[in-house]
């Protein structure tokens, strides 16, 4: 930015002292910018693409190594067939068809039989907190699908009947089995099964060093090209206030957030969010702000901050304690951050009207 | 080379060289972001947020419009006519790695630059 600057500076004092040799201080002005300019290109190899037409997100891929242009297309084509299957939005995805299809065994690709046993399995290790058949529920709240209408507390309570994900079971290879009723909603779970498909198709292709910004999901694959960590700071977690609250250190390994000021609406003065407590079907109301799971694990971390947010500190922290592999952050109303085991210590603060406890 | 002619690269190069070891400095202490402004996936405008600017009134389709206000501390979306607002509710942004996205109106304001403390992402 500073060049062309620097270009007008070299060449107005060429032109104050033109009684001198004209003709080489306008070359040496050149030759200056020239040299400037080659000192001040992006890190070596590094390609960036953005997109804002898939997931109902903006998806940033950043490449430290010097790879094909071919491999970010193959890269965002099958994030298109990810939300081409697993879209509830669409009618004629996988899972709409399953949703369509329910009382009986239906047979599904390899892909989604793998992730709805992922998600039953996180399911129950969070105890229902995170519950993939919240489906009739989340319904009710969305409006072309925008989560935006407040349901009445009858039509709530006849819906929470449809839910809880025991009632999926895997009766045979590649079937998926459903009571009369039920519907599944994995839009939580399809940008971070996004995110792990395109890290698994990055490392199949030798990249050592990229960032992924799946809207706010993080991966990092390997350590900066300088072989350092990298450093992720967490948003502060309220509607409208984009600084942020603190930093992590990380390589290989996700940054999953859910929090409450994402997606919401307000009516009469009451503040609706979109992250469903699956036992009362209205907006989890518990003491935290938000919930970063760090994690190898992607689906597992985007499934267990969703269920940690639901339950709340105490039993979030207990949720993820006992899981190997898992470390999270936890963020209060109280604007109090705790972290776990793993963390401690290696949490940076950097928002001061937060506290950091227990580091 | 001509005496002259000497005098004359030392007289252009010690100013240039203040001038880019000044700057330097300066674009380091503000951060030197770039506001990179892409409608329906192509890049349209590149503002420097030290620099300031005017308003950037945006016209999407055949009555979507978008407003984009600069500001010394962050750039924000001042107005949208979209159903959703909630790139207009999202706030003022200033870190580079952050993001305005008005999605119904295929809208992205994504920072670039180099951040202050170092930070490679943001999660959210």
């Amino acid at each position: 930015m500073f060049l062309p600057s620097l270009l007008i500076i070299c060449y107005n004092l060429c032109m104050q002292k033109s009684n001198f040799s004209f003709a080489t201080t306008k070359l040496i002005a050149i030759f200056l910018s020239v040299c400037l300019l080659s000192g001040c290109t992006k890190p070596a190899g590094l390609t960036s693409v953005t997109r804002d037409d898939l997931l109902g997100t903006a998806i940033t891929i950043s490449i430290y190594d010097n790879v094909p242009d071919r491999l970010f297309a193959q890269c965002f084509d099958e994030i298109a067939a990810i939300e081409a299957r697993m879209s509830v939005n669409r009618k004629d995805s996988e899972i709409s068809l399953l949703n369509e299809n329910t009382g009986g065994a239906f047979l599904v690709s390899d892909n989604i039989y793998a992730l709805l046993q992922r998600a039953v399995y996180f399911s129950g290790v969070s105890g229902g907190a995170f519950d993939i058949s919240i489906g009739p529920v989340m319904e009710l709240w969305r409006k072309d699908g925008h989560f935006e209408t407040l349901p009445s507390p009858k039509e709530i309570n006849e819906k929470l009947a449809y839910v809880g994900y025991e009632a999926i079971t895997f009766p045979g290879s590649n079937m998926v089995s459903m009571e009369q009723g039920m519907r599944l909603d994995l839009g939580a779970f399809a940008k971070g099964h996004a995110l792990e498909v395109v890290r698994d198709i990055l490392l199949e292709n030798g990249v050592r060093h990229a960032l992924l910004d799946f809207g706010g999901d993080i991966y990092t694959i390997g350590e900066k090209p300088d072989g350092s960590n990298w450093r992720v700071a967490i948003k502060t977690p309220i509607v409208g206030d984009n600084s942020l609250v603190c930093v992590i250190e990380v390589s290989d390994l996700c940054v999953m957030t859910s929090g409450g000021y994402e997606r919401y609406f307000e009516q009469d003065g009451i503040y609706y969010h979109h992250i469903l407590n699956p036992a009362t079907g209205y907006p989890a109301a518990s003491d935290l702000l938000s919930v970063t799971v760090i994690s190898a694990e992607i689906t597992g971390a985007d499934a267990l901050s969703t269920a940690g947010f639901v339950l709340g500190l105490e039993q979030g922290m207990i949720m993820i304690d006992k899981l190997e592999g898992y470390e999270a952050i936890f963020i209060t109303s109280a604007k109090e951050i705790y972290v776990t085991a793993g963390l401690k210590g290696k949490t940076t603060l950097l928002n001061t009207g937060f506290q950091l406890k227990g580091n | 080379m001509k005496k002259a002619d000497f005098f004359i690269i030392l007289i252009i190069l010690l100013p240039a060289l203040a001038g880019a070891a000044f700057l330097y400095v300066k674009n380091n202490h503000h951060e030197n972001i770039v506001a990179e402004i892409y409608i329906a996936g192509g890049l349209n405008y590149q503002i420097p947020l030290s620099a300031g600017h005017d308003d950037i009134l945006i016209h999407t389709g055949e009555e979507g419009y978008n407003i984009l206000r600069f500001e010394a501390d962050g750039v924000y979306m001042a107005e949208a006519n979209c159903k959703s607002q909630t790139c207009v509710l999202s706030g003022k942004f200033s870190y580079p790695g952050q993001m305005i996205a008005c999605l119904p109106h295929r809208i992205l304001v994504r920072l670039t630059g180099k951040a202050e403390g170092g930070i490679d992402a943001i999660a959210y």
